[in-house]
């Protein structure tokens, strides 16, 4: 069989993960019942598919595998994405140099993307995507003679990702307790489910559900993308509603094509009688008289790219900035005035992407980038963002939440140098404890506490569940009182969210106080989204 | 041949005993909230201590004004009438223009009093750091040391007379601007507690930031530990804008940390304390050179 048959069979795997994408979020209890694996998993094969969609109908060649490869990477976000990302990793380094895919040659590509898969994880759990994998090739190859076919060989492996996710709840306690299949695991199952389908006859190589990732071609045919940064012009944004009577008449296909002669870097979005479209244009007014006859602009947005590009090569490089990833417009203006340069949206259900935090370290454009994860799923993407990024020394330091990450902060001098700033962070973060109340979107039972969906939970220490309730006070009172050495701190600071009010506030303040009289509490505006209140105890 | 007296002015906050043991006068400022205006009297005059911290707790805010030029006059000439020359050791020209307008109006006071000699210093500090440079002069007087003698040592030592301070809260010399950071430095801040010392041109500067009032009394502690020199030759003063039980404790942990050391409370006078807000503790001693407490050596 020949090698290009791997392009239908990552299609197919990226296919099956997107249909699954829901059904994976809602699985998803582990590491942190957040339910995103679905999106992370579907972000990483998104890399792999635009890449594919370059490729187009030529042959693959060594360095298809390596682009291929990279864009996954660079498009994962979360634990679930970064780890299928390393195994995309070590099975496509594998099949590199072939020229076609035998039996052999598969079983020896998914043998290196285990490999791979579990190197990047610094303390491999069982019961995961890990095993799934492993488990899955060496059920193929117990059944592997002479006869087995590329075909045969697959759907032993499917057949073994699937007895093997179904044991996942028997090696991590946490899904017995939610009873549920390990979502990862049920990842890797979809993946190669889809692979298999590419080998059916019938299989169709199209690209109709990734129709907005498509590229766009310039007038003159050749194909642009807009990795290399040297891009002029201006950056047109705009939110169209199509009028009723136009709607009929309105098809995307044709503004597609007539866009080619406007810009590159096409972004066409509709949803309904709403368009979205982003390009990049040296003439932003004729995009905007083409637009105009179909509706009111919603929403525009026009930058000069030129300037953008020159005011960022005019910027002097830093010695040190710091880069840190928080949500909540509270947050993030708390963050900047205690001098974090650059703020990436993100957090406990929204993983950043490998790409998005790498563009923002690079963007602070400093020699040494001090980096705040804030929150356990995203250390190990900052850790191949350290890995990735070449224009400057990556320092993290792992705070596990917002409330960390604030208290990091508190005490430096960011004007210092990288490294008293980095010692300073990490001893302040001695001794400290941080907790959350938010609300619960699935019921199990976890750390010995019955929780229902739609109960306050008081989380400790970003992932221990104290208390399931009704009550909001209920949650907070137990989440205090499970801070170790809660009767010894001296201050605390609330957070509350965008949709706390004062009274609750003054309420929280009282119940916190209860637990640690001496203790001096502050309240600021977070303004994060997931979490009700986010509490930090020194 | 005339002697000469010994005047400071309102940041010195010296005592009514110290002043009168040590024979030393001083030029009040003023301080002013709603249209109404005091004189800064470190005897609490027109005030009481508690009265003034507590509307400061209250939300009230005072603006301070550096020592009238119509005061030196008024104070300098009785001292140059009574026959004495004049050592004025000034609040630090980093915090206030007293020292500047001093100078300006001395040159126009000489041709009263042909032949008199007015000395001004710049102590670069403030508080009792200022105090005790003038106890010293005092001092030195005492012992028979002429006017330009004692100017000289002062001069000469002035760096070594410092402070460790810490404030309840940020806002208040941020709102004086009497303070050196940058503005990250202090962000918006909860239960975090700035360590301020004087800096070479007499700023309040803002070293160090650490969580939480205990840490940063002991922070107090054991900064002047380490940085004291002679520390049984001395005594310490730990001044309080009206939390003398914070004062207690870290005059406490400094005697831990340095058997036999002598210590003592004042209360912060109304023109420092307007500028640092009520709760606001600082130590001042004799140590080593301002320099080197800079460079954290």
């Amino acid at each position: 069989m020949e090698i290009n048959i791997i392009k239908s069979m990552l299609l197919a795997g990226s296919k099956n993960i997107l249909e699954n994408k829901k059904t994976l979020n809602d699985m998803n209890v582990f590491p942190i019942p957040d339910g995103d694996t679905g999106t992370n998993m579907d972000k990483t094969m998104t890399g792999i598919v635009k890449v594919l969609m370059d490729i187009g109908d030529r042959d693959l060649t060594p360095e298809d595998f390596d682009e291929l490869y990279k864009s996954a990477l660079m498009n994962s976000q979360g634990n679930s994405g970064v780890i299928l990302s390393q195994w995309l990793k070590g099975f496509l380094r594998a099949l590199r140099t072939e020229t076609e895919l035998n039996p052999g040659n598969l079983d020896a590509a998914f043998i290196s993307g285990t490999e791979s898969a579990y190197a990047s994880v610094a303390d491999p759990v069982e019961g995961t995507f890990l095993t799934v994998c492993r488990e899955a090739q060496e059920d193929a190859e117990d059944l592997f003679d002479e006869d087995t076919t590329v075909k045969d060989f697959m759907k032993n492996v499917v057949e073994g990702a699937s007895e093997s996710l179904k044991h996942t709840p028997d090696k991590l306690a946490v899904l017995k307790e939610y009873d549920v299949l390990d979502s990862g695991g049920m990842g890797f199952l979809c993946l190669v489910t889809g692979m298999l389908s590419a080998l059916d006859d019938g299989f169709v190589y199209d690209f109709t559900e990734f129709e907005s990732l498509k590229p766009s071609f310039s007038s003159n045919g050749t194909l642009t993308t807009s990795s290399d940064g040297e891009e002029f012009g201006y950056c047109t944004e705009l939110v169209v509603k199509i009028e009723e009577n136009k709607l009929a008449n309105f098809n995307s296909d044709t503004v597609r094509i007539d866009m080619n002669s406007f810009g590159n870097s096409l972004v066409l979005v509709q949803d309904g009688s709403d368009l979205k479209i982003h390009i990049h244009t040296l003439k932003p007014e004729d995009v905007l008289s083409y637009f105009h006859k179909y509706g009111e602009f919603m929403k525009l947005k026009i930058e000069n790219m030129t300037l953008q590009h020159h005011e960022n090569f005019l910027t002097a490089v830093r010695d040190c900035a710091i880069v840190a990833v928080a949500d909540g417009d509270g947050m993030e203006e708390l963050y900047r005035s205690l001098g974090v340069k650059e703020v990436v949206k993100g957090g406990q259900s929204d993983n950043v992407s490998v790409q998005n935090l790498l563009n923002a370290c690079k963007s602070v454009r400093a020699n040494h980038v001090i980096l705040l994860p804030n929150n356990k799923n995203i250390i190990m993407t900052a850790e191949k963002v350290r890995e990735l990024c070449t224009d400057s020394v990556v320092h993290i330091v792992p705070t596990k939440s917002m409330a960390e990450g604030y208290c990091a902060l508190s005490l430096i001098d960011a004007e210092a140098p990288y490294d008293e700033i980095e010692k300073t962070m990490l001893e302040s973060l001695e001794g400290v404890h941080s907790g959350f109340v938010s609300v619960a979107d699935k019921s199990g039972v976890y750390n010995g506490i019955t929780v229902n969906a739609g109960d306050y939970i008081g989380v400790v220490d970003d992932d221990v569940i104290v208390s399931s309730s009704k009550n909001k006070k209920t949650a907070l009172k137990a989440l205090t009182a499970a801070i170790p050495g809660i009767g010894d701190v001296e201050a605390v600071t609330i957070f509350c969210s965008s949709y706390d009010n004062i009274s609750d506030i003054e309420i929280s303040k009282a119940e916190v106080s209860v637990f640690c009289p001496n203790a001096e509490i502050s309240v600021a505006y977070g303004g994060q989204e997931i979490y009700d209140m986010v509490i930090l105890f020194q | 041949m005339s002697t000469f007296d010994i005047i400071t002015d309102s940041t010195s906050d010296l005592s009514l005993e110290l002043r009168s043991k040590f024979d030393i006068d001083y030029c009040k400022m003023e301080f002013s909230a709603e249209d109404k205006t005091y004189h800064a009297s470190l005897d609490w005059d027109e005030i009481s201590y508690k009265t003034f911290y507590d509307s400061m707790r209250q939300g009230k805010r005072y603006k301070t004004v550096q020592v009238p030029v119509k005061t030196f006059d008024d104070v300098f000439r009785k001292h140059l009438e009574n026959g004495n020359d004049i050592l004025y050791i000034a609040c630090s020209s980093g915090l206030s223009g007293s020292y500047n307008a001093a100078k300006v109006y001395v040159e126009e006071l000489k041709s009263d009093f042909p032949g008199r000699k007015i000395v001004c210093i710049d102590s670069l500090i403030s508080g009792m750091g200022q105090g005790s440079m003038a106890i010293l002069a005092a001092q030195m007087k005492a012992e028979g040391k002429s006017l330009d003698e004692t100017a000289a040592w002062i001069e000469e030592n002035k760096l070594f007379f410092n402070q460790y301070g810490s404030t309840e809260s940020l806002e208040y010399l941020k709102a004086a601007g009497r303070v050196t950071a940058s503005s990250a430095f202090f962000g918006n801040l909860f239960s975090v507690k700035p360590i301020l010392i004087s800096d070479l041109e007499g700023h309040n500067l803002a070293v160090k930031k650490v969580k939480g009032r205990a840490s940063s009394l002991n922070e107090l502690a054991a900064m002047t530990a380490k940085y004291i020199t002679t520390p049984l030759e001395q005594t310490i003063y730990i001044g309080h804008a009206d939390d003398e039980a914070a004062a207690n404790t870290v005059a406490d942990k400094i005697k831990e940390l340095i058997p036999g050391a002598s210590t003592e409370l004042y209360v912060i006078g109304p023109i420092v304390g307007a500028s640092v807000g009520p709760g606001t503790i600082i130590v001042f001693y004799r140590g080593k050179n301002k320099k080197e407490q800079l460079n954290g050596n």
